[in-house]
């Protein structure tokens, strides 16, 4: 039960997925398929099976990086399901037309995908939806009434795509740089921890990079669609604070330092303390604790006084100090931000 | 004139390939719901076959399984309409939340999903049942063996082009790392920061066609053991490189021997990847370079009080970007050896 507990204040907590993008996509195509599947009990309309399709597939498609995009992936996914709901249902009986549709619709569909992935998850949906209707062949009336459910199941799917978790980038940009900022604490926790406990091999502290790294990247994409100068700026600091804590856990890991850093070992045991007691302070009070700071500096000047000619021990107070520097700078950003 | 067709335009041509002769089979020889052959032939098929043997196996499990459980759930709760439907919808709302994530998860909780809209009207779920897992399982061998016969890529050497693509960030990074120090400038932070996220998702493609890799049939340990160490080398060099751009900065507060001297490593270290450049983008191994680095112990010297924090810093980076440099080479070369190769075996 409690490895439980801590697991799920690991997922849910301590790591949320700062877009929250895929649950909510989750939640539309299922919000979606609910509102299909009662109009399908409900409205009286032949090929009623289409309602329900029409919606999963278009709101399937309503993924982009940017608004417009996803608002052209509708629009194109819906006139895709229109025209594949009339025209294939005509085209089926005829093996020669239907091979030539598909494999246009293959070709442009792969073509596509290493260039603009969603466009191609477009493409390649309604591929898979054009070889289950070729196992229904049917005439004209039949396609009609596929096209008019097929028109009730986009509609649906454009209220949802509309009205269900709206699309923020920049409200997701926000919130994207403010996980950053804790999850790089949590990682410089884990590089100290593993550390004092001699673990050298932590898959944890992969995880954490890992993420930070996939955040950065989401961030980076989403700035260069909607740019904003003090959310870069914000990012490009907790960049470079991702990239001391991964030269910290260089110097601290790899074993051709071990030897002169065992000297400073309590030294840094107790630097972690107060520096983890600076963060806390910052993240949970939102300020920072001057007098921390600045004997937190005291120390590492001292440790530097202490071994002037050792290069590792040099080198990981210099990179200590831009760590404590770098959270004290965060904050003076911070507070712009949001002024 | 040779023209060689682009990896995508073969990727392309082969899933076209892969459906037609899915559809022609199920055309001719009558399968019943002949399109799940044609689908799982569609999606099977990736641009390499690690990539495809790993979706395969994926696949055929995942639906297997999911097919079970969803049918058994349909006999289970066909007579209530809207419990079947609530967990019907449940295992969408997974399977589209694991679509980024897990293609395993995704299929397993679409197959549920399948199975219980089909199941509602099926007259003999069981057969249904097979014929759901036996189409699926003959698209997946279509898509396979034509992965193998038709313009076969393998994941090592998608690696192998990653790795160029990485190199060649590298270059442009180091060039305008050591270009902060010489004169700063904002366009020029901008331009790192730009090929630092361009050098993220470079490795992480790395990293995804290494994992592909793994399930390659013909691949010896060595590769895998040669091709984690590149990997993780250009981790190293990643970090160093942050290393070293931290500094840029407090410029001012370095000697100004120091400056000159990495002016002088800036052309070194570009030439030296340029080297490393060539050597990746030989299909077979067939030369060898001299490594013409400027080693860390040919750094200008300057009096104690002029060593500063900052100097003793990148003069401890640059030491680590000599090693991991050198490293970077053998490791390259091991990778690119032929696996029949002496040197291979003593290895």
């Amino acid at each position: 039960m409690l490895i439980l507990l801590r697991y799920l204040k690991y997922r849910l907590i301590d790591a949320p997925d700062p877009s929250r993008e895929l649950l909510y996509y989750a939640g539309r195509v299922t919000l979606a398929a609910l509102i299909g599947l009662i109009l399908y009990e409900t409205i009286p309309v032949q090929q009623s099976g289409w309602i329900l399709l029409g919606s999963v597939f278009v709101t399937a498609c309503s993924r982009g990086k940017t608004q417009q995009l996803r608002f052209l992936l509708c629009i194109c996914s819906a006139l895709y399901v229109l025209a594949i709901a009339f025209f294939v249902t005509l085209l089926a009986g005829s093996t020669g037309f239907f091979l030539l549709f598909i494999m246009t619709l293959i070709l442009l569909g792969y073509w596509f995908v290493p260039r603009n992935v969603d466009v191609g998850v477009v493409i390649v949906l309604n591929i898979i939806l054009a070889l289950v209707i070729d196992a229904y062949p049917g005439n004209l009336v039949i396609a009609w009434h596929r096209f008019i459910a097929a028109a009730i199941g986009v509609s649906v799917a454009f209220v949802c795509a509309t009205f269900f978790f709206p699309y923020r980038p920049r409200a997701i940009i926000r919130r994207l740089n403010h996980v950053i900022e804790r999850k790089n604490i949590f990682y410089l926790q884990w590089v100290f921890t593993d550390y004092i406990c001699g673990n050298m091999t932590s898959q944890r502290l992969d995880t954490y990079r890992h993420d930070i790294f996939t955040h950065i990247q989401e961030g980076w994409q989403l700035l260069l669609s909607y740019p904003n100068v003090t959310q870069l700026k914000l990012l490009e600091d907790q960049m470079d604070f991702f990239g001391q804590i991964g030269v910290l856990a260089r110097l601290l890991f790899e074993p051709i330092e071990q030897n002169s850093l065992v000297r400073i070992f309590s030294s840094l045991d107790e630097f972690r303390k107060d520096f983890f007691e600076l963060s806390k302070e910052k993240y949970m009070n939102n300020r920072i604790d001057c007098a921390v700071q600045q004997q937190l500096l005291d120390k590492l000047q001292q440790l530097e006084q202490c071994y002037p000619q050792n290069q590792d021990i040099q080198s990981v107070c210099f990179v200590l100090e831009k760590l404590v520097n770098l959270i004290a700078k965060g904050k003076v950003d911070e507070t712009r931000a949001f002024a | 004139m040779k023209h060689e067709l682009s990896l995508n335009t073969r990727h392309c041509l082969r899933v076209a390939m892969a459906t037609m002769i899915a559809i022609i089979i199920g055309h001719v020889f009558a399968i019943p719901k002949a399109y799940w052959l044609t689908i799982s032939a569609l999606v099977v098929l990736q641009p390499s076959i690690g990539a495809t043997l790993l979706r395969a196996k994926q696949r055929s499990i995942s639906t297997l399984v999911g097919v079970l459980i969803g049918a058994m759930i349909t006999i289970l709760t066909h007579q209530l309409f809207w419990l079947t439907a609530l967990i019907g919808l449940f295992s969408l709302f997974l399977g589209v939340y694991f679509s980024s994530k897990d293609y395993l998860k995704t299929i397993f909780f679409l197959s549920i999903l399948v199975m219980i809209m089909m199941g509602l009207f099926a007259t003999n779920i069981w057969q249904f049942v097979f014929y759901r897992f036996f189409d699926t399982l003959l698209g997946v061998i279509i898509g396979f063996v034509l992965s193998l016969i038709l313009w076969p890529v393998s994941a090592k050497s998608l690696l192998q082009q990653d790795f160029l693509k990485l190199i060649q960030h590298y270059r442009q990074l180091s060039n305008a790392i050591f270009d902060q120090f010489i004169s700063f400038s904002h366009e020029g932070q901008l331009a790192i920061g730009r090929s630092r996220v361009e050098i993220y998702a470079d490795i992480k493609l790395a990293k995804q066609h290494f994992e592909d890799m793994q399930h390659e049939l013909d691949l010896l340990n060595i590769k895998r053991a040669t091709g984690f160490a590149v990997v993780t080398l250009f981790e190293k060099f990643r970090m160093t490189s942050f290393a070293i751009n931290s500094i840029s900065s407090a410029r001012e507060r370095l000697p100004a021997g120091m400056i000159a001297y990495l002016g002088e490593l800036k052309h070194a270290v570009d030439k030296l990847l340029g080297q490393y450049e060539f050597l990746l983008m030989q299909k077979k191994l067939t030369t060898q370079i001299g490594l013409n680095f400027i080693p860390s112990s040919r750094l200008p010297v300057f009096p104690q009080e002029e060593r500063s924090l900052e100097f003793m810093f990148l003069q401890h980076n640059i030491f680590h970007l000599e090693n991991e440099l050198n490293h970077l080479y053998h490791a390259c070369r091991q990778f690119l050896m032929p696996a029949n190769d002496e040197a291979m075996r003593v290895v």
